[in-house]
């Protein structure tokens, strides 16, 4: 005998007679076979229409053995050669099984599906596939692809090889059926199917879908019971098969030129989206020949580009294409390399586990498995996602190419960006050259980051040790309407707890403003002549900030106790945070708080107060920040550089700088609890400007600079797109001025140094002690550190603190040392009002060439030849 | 600071001062993080073990936001309820502070899909961690551990409610016992040997651990089959596996923690109850008896969802086809969906028109077919609130975070909720409402209604039959079988409904908690993700019963003290009128017909208030057994006079087969 089709039912007779009825037409061609219907049990009238099926040899069972336990049974009383398993609430076509039993046949297969489709005619069935779950007691999910896509589906018309196919339609040899010890009865209606699937696969054959099989399937008939056991067998799949499962689904989705993607969602969730694969950028580095572009391309991803450098032009190289970041994939290849059939593929499936991986790498070092992930990748076979690296994170100086991208990721994890380990598909790897560098900077050697030992994680993510509060800008416009100013002012004084410094920018108001002005002693005042608009007026102010934040401040508007302390913690807590912005009673979208019944000011703070202590530390992440009140650290005002001047006076410049922050890789987070007054459009009705008008103007402005749409039926427009596309600096960075207030302002000299690795350090803090000694606070002298190695700014700045303190240097009287991590100091330098010069502490290259000359001497003849006097 | 107050059945360290005494970032001995397959965030929960000065406390059932570990929108770590209030926010920062970076690195290390833990502490503390760990004492160890080894426990606090209570039992029988030391008045336990006894103490804090006997009786005695227990009114035999045993189900931590039903998983174990049966009242009402001598084929078709389980319309169909069986009439119930053969009865009765479904294709092919309908129509739904509120009350469990649960719930009484993933409309009560209803309404000849004010209702709706305003047909007297070992001796709040959303039964059990009144849950599931969202806010005080036999229902029925209807859908008046000709007091929806029937003698409640809810049941409570509540029993028996039932029904299948339209 042929086939032995087993049927199991429980009540829903007329499903199943519906079944029976047309089941026989549909066979022609299968051969010779026979039909078992195994009853469950069934308490409404199946019995008595079981009856009119002569032909089918029905078993009643006196209690329900549920869905395994009925088809083990009905494979026990079988002859057939293949076992069919069939849901009676199934509907065949003509055909459906001689093709399954013409796969089926072939001798390395072990499973066979059918295309299943709802009554509406989409898709029920066209595969199972798998999906990682990251935590939770369940590692992974199966779902079915292509779920109520249409029946006719292209993609649901190939026939393919999956991991499972449902046993809603389900053929397999009989002799493998008993072999494998058929459906786990463990399962209560679901899951066994999987189960029974895997044991094909680890049994080393095959399971196919095929789409000439084709049946309507009127699924979940089976009662809510069917449902109430979804997660005891959820755990049972998941307990069984953790340690060999493999997540497919994307596998599938690759072919399709698609990805499956974790995303977060709004509400502190996370979901998922489908969405066409990014294109990847293939760097072949090394003096080696390396892959041939035909080997390079065998995968399913788009590739834009194969670029080829050796190995003195590789760091360089993959700098440049870094660049600009953006949701596209660079690949990095040495050339020794030998990659495999799909190797893009797997690195993109590892790439996007969730929505924290940001490279995914080959290692022959690595575990095997699916829960692989190193500390960090090396350059030898090795994608990165571009998008999950904030722009100040870029590639280092090393020796190798490798140890400058295994130190991009390590900082990465401090950014909560992971990296992902894969371990097939690949066919050679070159060994791991060491980087004395690396081990330096590090501890480890190169070959140290195929670690997966969490401990090891955990040390790298500590967070530093806390200093000092940093220096804040607060910066604020003001354009008549002094009383709101005043107010503001009042307000920050009475609850910012130090250090910071205010510094206004009159736009062209009358004498009563500027008057009033003139008078305030703890803030700085930049005067225009006109008025440069709002981009223009912040402009000028952020080029004249000092701080290590600044914060762009309504002047209409009254902060509250804490608020800035609120505003900077974000920075402590939320990786690649851009913007922290606040909530407030009268400002446009989600950061507006409608419950907002206080009546004056002391209701407003103790409103406030409640909302900090309330939603102490809990805020959101959003696309577009209303520039009420902006705090952002010096990096990003780097990275992206000031607002627009394109639009004037108002609107929309807080859109754009907001999506140049989005698009250089940084976030922007509203802080629930931190809570500020805002009068609201005081400087637009002080001075009678057409709001409406404005909006219109900016609008179109916005749009264009960004190609972005108005969606239909709401206000607003959608600036994914836009922001993903990257951060172009050619075209997206806004220079602030240097004409007015250089970031220098008011020194004479500034001594320049730049730690590359721990031996600068020596030198330059050295010479750190003598300046110290040399100078006091308020001198027209500075000392400005970069540090691009180990130790990082932090350290040092904790270094230098301590030498002060043994110096016994009061904080007061401590001379101006200025200690970062990037390498901003050329472009600081570049902007110094003419008049001042600079002298190198320690002579390098990045520094210009007036700064040439090399310290020495003693504090007293340092004091004697650069202390002219007081700053400006 | 966040925190929850859910699954605080396993909140055993609830002492604020010892907690504050004890709990500390830098007394932190352990941390126990376990992966759950559905809670907040996802990532799963942690246990945190502090120890100071001899003294151990644990914060259990911390929950850890994973998605706020990656991106920090707000803490990861979300508190429960007890420690949160308890403790100042700075030292629970402190906590976080010390344990995020190991989370943190798990999360990016790994998949996070096992039971992770790390000690803290020095060597003397990690060995009273372990100790306990392996005594397999909560906060120590895995929570289905846990779970198996208290759920006898957890069972028996119905029982155990003020009473003297005594158990021996291996170690992790300690966890059980801490949940009882909650009700008990005198606890005694023994867990076998002095270590034992001695760490016991220590871990839960609870002196009754190795505590003396006394020569007092006790009322509970707990224990393996024959240990040496005194002799006691209610008795539990842990690992049974006796025919009667109750069984436990293997927990899938947390949407299955403590169950007794196999519907939720395999076996894990069992134990036996001797119980003491309770007295029961004995129900008013008149007796039906029958004048025989009708005929002809009645088909009563039931919407296909009310087929999944004992639903109230299977109910109220099969009583209503056995009354008219014994007056002569060929009855069969079927649901919709299974209809084929319309066409061979003489009159279709479709039961409820609420949630239609393929009852409307039915009523539409007997139409076709020149049959008379009648409905019995359950449509009271006249705020157009039925479907908002089922799906609001869940929703909010579902998409609040623990902040905004509370604010929300309050928003959602003063009926002004407006959150994303809490865009329920309230324009419509039922699915397909306007269309499926109304169209079935226009092609039957009678309707069957509960009285004039759902006769306003569908007049309103465009019905211009004949309506009968009759109460309903209550289920054929059966024998009351034992409940003692079901619900224990003290009186309870009975809710007789399908577990799902519109029930509303998450805002009763959170309301019953509230009164601290115990209640029980006597109903089919039939939502999956209700049932799971009422264990994680229910404690000991809500005993789900999802399967009852007729005895056990008619003896829980003449049992409960308080009878609760705040459900979003009218289940028809059967089970109301039930309860309250069993002498339950009545807290009913507002908005049922009914209650402005049947008043006064009865309380009701704003459905979508929790304090409405709680106050009503207090009330109720209160006044059971007064003269109030029996003159409405009085009034209900009246209302269910089952000759009058009978005729209006009867009467409207008259009027169906002479009004029929021309076909």
């Amino acid at each position: 005998m042929d086939y032995s089709i087993v049927i199991p039912v429980f009540n829903k007779a007329a499903l199943t007679r519906q079944c029976l009825e047309t089941i026989r037409a549909t066979l022609e061609g299968a051969g010779v076979g026979e039909i078992i219907v195994i009853d469950n049990a069934s308490t409404d009238e199946t019995p008595e229409m079981l009856e009119t099926f002569p032909w089918a040899r029905v078993i009643r069972n006196e209690v329900n053995l549920g869905f395994a336990g009925a088809n083990n049974q009905g494979a026990r009383l079988a002859s057939g050669r293949f076992l069919v398993l069939l849901n009676n609430d199934t509907l065949a076509k003509p055909g459906w099984l001689a093709a399954m039993l013409a796969v089926a046949k072939e001798p390395d297969v072990g499973a066979v599906g059918a295309k299943l489709l709802y009554p509406s005619g989409t898709l029920q069935h066209a595969g199972v596939v798998t999906m990682p779950v990251r935590f939770g007691s369940v590692g992974f999910l199966a779902y079915h692809d292509l779920l109520n896509v249409g029946g006719d589906a292209a993609a649901a018309a190939k026939r393919r090889d999956l991991r499972t196919v449902t046993g809603a339609c389900l053929v397999t040899p009989r002799a493998l059926y008993v072999e494998l010890g058929g459906l786990d009865e463990g399962y209560w209606n679901g899951y066994e199917d999987i189960d029974y699937c895997f044991k094909v696969v680890a049994r080393g054959l095959r399971v196919v879908y095929e789409p000439r099989a084709e049946l309507t399937h009127f699924e979940s008939q089976s009662g809510v019971q069917r449902f109430r056991k979804v997660l005891y067998n959820n755990v049972r799949l998941a307990k069984r098969w953790n340690a060999s499962a493999v997540f497919d689904s994307n596998a599938h989705h690759l072919a399709r030129g698609t990805i499956r993607r974790e995303v977060r969602y709004a509400n502190r969730t996370h979901n998922y989206e489908i969405t066409q694969t990014p294109k990847t950028t293939i760097v072949v580095h090394g003096d080696a020949r390396g892959a041939a572009d035909a080997v390079l391309t065998k995968n399913f991803a788009p590739v834009s580009r194969i670029l080829r450098v050796g190995s003195d032009d590789a760091l360089a190289a993959v700098r440049s294409e870094m660049e600009i970041r953006g949701d596209r994939y660079l690949a990095l290849v040495d050339a020794r390399t030998v990659p495999g059939p799909g190797w893009l593929d797997e690195l993109i499936r590892q790439v996007e586990f969730s929505w924290n991986v940001g490279a995914a790498t080959y290692a022959p070092d690595l575990p095997s498995g699916e829960d692989v992930n190193p500390i960090a990748a090396d350059a030898r076979c090795t994608l990165l996602s571009l998008r999950t690296f904030p722009a100040h994170l870029r590639l280092a100086e090393f020796a190798t190419l490798d140890g400058a991208v295994a130190d991009l990721c390590m900082r990465a994890l401090r950014e909560r960006v992971a990296t992902r380990g894969a371990s097939s598909t690949i066919a050679r790897l070159p060994d791991r050259a060491e980087d004395a560098r690396f081990r330096e900077r590090w501890g480890m050697p190169l070959a140290g980051i195929a670690s997966t030992d969490v401990a090891q994680i955990e040390a790298l993510i500590a967070p530093p040790p806390k200093g000092d509060p940093p220096l804040v800008s607060v910066l604020m416009l003001s354009w008549n309407a002094p009383e709101y100013t005043q107010l503001a002012l009042e307000s920050i004084r009475a609850h910012t707890r130090p250090p910071y410094e205010v510094v206004i920018v009159d736009n062209g108001s009358g004498p009563e403003t500027t008057d009033w002005l003139a008078t305030l002693t703890d803030v700085r005042v930049i005067y225009n002549a006109a008025n440069r608009g709002f981009a223009g007026g912040s402009n000028q102010a952020l080029a004249a900030a000092r701080g290590e934040y600044v914060v762009l401040l309504n002047n209409d508007t009254v902060v509250t106790e804490g608020w800035l302390d609120g505003l900077l913690d974000a920075f402590d807590r939320v990786p690649a945070l851009g913007i922290s912005a606040v909530r407030s009673n009268r400002v446009a979208g989600v950061q507006m708080l409608a419950d907002t019944k206080y009546t004056d000011l002391p209701g407003m703070h103790a409103y406030a107060a409640e909302r900090r202590r309330k939603y102490h530390r809990q805020g959101f992440l959003i696309d577009r920040a209303i520039g009420l009140c902006l705090c952002l650290p010096r990096r990003v005002l780097d990275e992206v550089g000031g607002i627009d001047e394109r639009f004037a006076v108002g609107n929309f410049e807080d859109d754009d700088f907001c999506l140049r922050v989005r698009a250089a890789g940084y976030r922007i987070y509203v802080c629930d609890d931190v809570f500020i007054h805002h009068f609201g459009s005081k400087t637009f009705a002080a001075n009678k400007i057409d709001y409406v008008a404005t909006m219109s103007e900016n609008w179109k402005k916005f749009a264009e600079k960004w190609n972005l749409k108005k969606l239909d039926g709401v206000d607003g427009y959608d600036s994914r797109p836009a922001y993903r596309r990257g951060f172009d600096r050619t075209r997206h960075h806004f220079a602030l001025p240097v004409d007015v207030e250089p970031m220098a302002r008011g020194y004479a000299t500034v001594f320049a140094g730049i730690v590359r690795e721990e031996a600068d350090w020596n030198a330059i803090g050295a010479f750190a002690r003598r300046y110290a000694q040399a100078f006091v606070a308020g001198d027209a002298v500075q000392l400005a550190i970069a540090t691009l190695a180990v130790p990082d700014a932090a350290t040092l700045g904790a270094r230098l603190a301590k030498m002060l303190d043994r110096l016994g240097v009061p904080d007061e009287l401590a001379p101006d040392i200025v200690v970062s991590d990037e390498e901003r100091i050329p472009d600081w330098l570049a902007s110094l009002p003419a008049g001042a010069s600079g002298v190198a502490v320690r002579p390098d290259r990045a520094l210009p060439a007036e700064f040439a000359a090399p310290m020495g001497g003693s504090p007293s003849a340092l004091r004697r030849a650069y202390a002219p006097g007081e700053r400006a | 600071m966040r925190k929850h107050r859910l699954h605080s059945i396993f909140d055993l360290w609830r002492d604020g001062a010892t907690l504050r005494r004890v709990v500390g970032a830098e007394t932190l001995i352990a941390a126990r993080m376990e992966p759950m397959l559905r809670q907040i965030g996802g990532f799963g929960v942690l246990d945190l073990t502090f120890a100071r000065d001899g003294e151990i406390a644990v914060v259990p059932f911390v929950h850890v936001d994973g998605t706020m570990l990656a991106d920090p929108e707000g803490p990861p770590l979300i508190w429960p309820e007890s420690a949160a209030d308890a403790l100042d926010d700075t030292i629970l920062d402190a906590i976080e502070t010390e344990v995020t970076p190991w989370l943190l690195a798990h999360f990016l290390g790994r998949r996070s899909i096992e039971e992770i833990v790390r000690t803290f502490g020095g060597e003397a503390d990690s060995t009273a961690f372990a100790q306990a760990r392996a005594y397999g004492f909560a906060g120590a160890s895995p929570y289905a551990r846990v779970a198996v080894a208290g759920a006898p426990y957890a069972y028996a606090a119905r029982f155990a409610r003020d009473k003297r209570a005594i158990v021996t039992d291996a170690p992790a029988g300690a966890n059980g016992v801490a949940i009882l030391a909650r009700s008990t008045r005198t606890l005694v336990a023994d867990l076998g040997d002095a270590a034992a006894n001695a760490a016991a103490r220590r871990w839960f804090g609870l002196a009754a651990f190795g505590a003396t006997r006394d020569a007092l009786p006790y009322d509970l005695a707990i224990g393996p089959a024959g240990a040496d227990l005194p002799p006691t009114a209610w008795r539990i035999e842990l690992d049974s596996d006796a025919p009667d045993a109750i069984a436990i189900a293997e927990p899938v931590p947390a949407d299955v923690l403590i169950s007794f039903d196999l519907d939720d998983s395999a076996r894990a174990g069992g134990f036996a109850i001797r119980a003491p049966d309770v007295r029961l009242r004995r129900p008013i009402g008149g007796v039906a008896t029958a004048t025989g001598g009708s005929g002809g084929e009645i088909l009563i078709a039931i919407r296909d969802a009310a087929a999944r389980s004992d639903d109230p319309d299977v109910d109220e169909a099969d009583a209503l086809a056995a009354r008219l069986r014994a007056e002569g009439f060929t009855v069969d119930v079927r649901v919709a969906a299974s209809v084929r053969d319309v066409e061979r009865y003489d009159l279709v009765h479709a039961m409820t028109l609420t949630g239609i479904g393929d009852l409307g294709s039915t009523i539409a092919r007997a139409f076709a077919a020149g049959k008379p309908i009648v409905a019995t129509a359950h449509l009271d739904d006249l705020a157009a609130e039925g479907v908002w509120g089922a799906g609001m009350s869940t929703g909010i469990h579902r998409v609040s975070t623990d902040t905004e649960r509370e604010e929300h719930l309050a928003l959602f009484e003063r009926r002004n909720v407006k959150a994303p993933g809490l865009e329920v409309g309230r324009q419509d009560p039922v699915p397909g409402y306007s269309e499926a209803v109304v169209g079935a309404l226009k092609l039957c000849g009678a309707l069957v209604v509960s009285g004039q004010a759902e006769e306003r209702f569908v007049r309103g709706l465009g019905f211009d039959g004949y309506v009968a305003p009759v109460g309903p047909c209550l289920p054929e007297a059966v024998g009351p079988e034992p409940i003692g070992h079901l619900v224990g001796p003290d009186d309870f709040v009975l809710v007789h409904a399908p577990v799902e959303a519109r029930s509303n039964l998450l805002l009763l059990a959170r309301a019953a908690m509230d009164a601290d009144l115990p209640m029980v849950v006597l109903g089919p599931v039939v939502e999956t993700e209700v049932l799971a969202m009422l264990r994680e806010i229910a404690d000991e005080r809500i005993a789900v019963i999802p399967h009852a036999s007729p005895g056990e229902i008619e003896a829980l029925y003449r049992r409960a003290r308080v009878f609760a209807d705040v459900g979003w859908v009218d289940y028809g008046a059967a089970r109301r009128a039930r309860a309250a000709l069993s002498g339950a007091a009545l807290l009913l929806a507002n908005g049922h017909y009914v209650a402005e029937l049947w008043r006064p003698g009865l309380w009701t409640a704003d459905r979508a208030s929790g304090r409405a809810s709680r106050d009503g049941l207090l009330a109720a409570w209160a006044g059971f057994d007064s003269a109030e509540v029996r003159a409405c029993a009085a009034r209900v028996a009246v209302y269910c006079d089952p000759v009058a039932t009978l005729t209006g029904v009867v009467g409207a299948y008259a009027r169906a087969q002479t009004t029929l339209p021309d076909t």
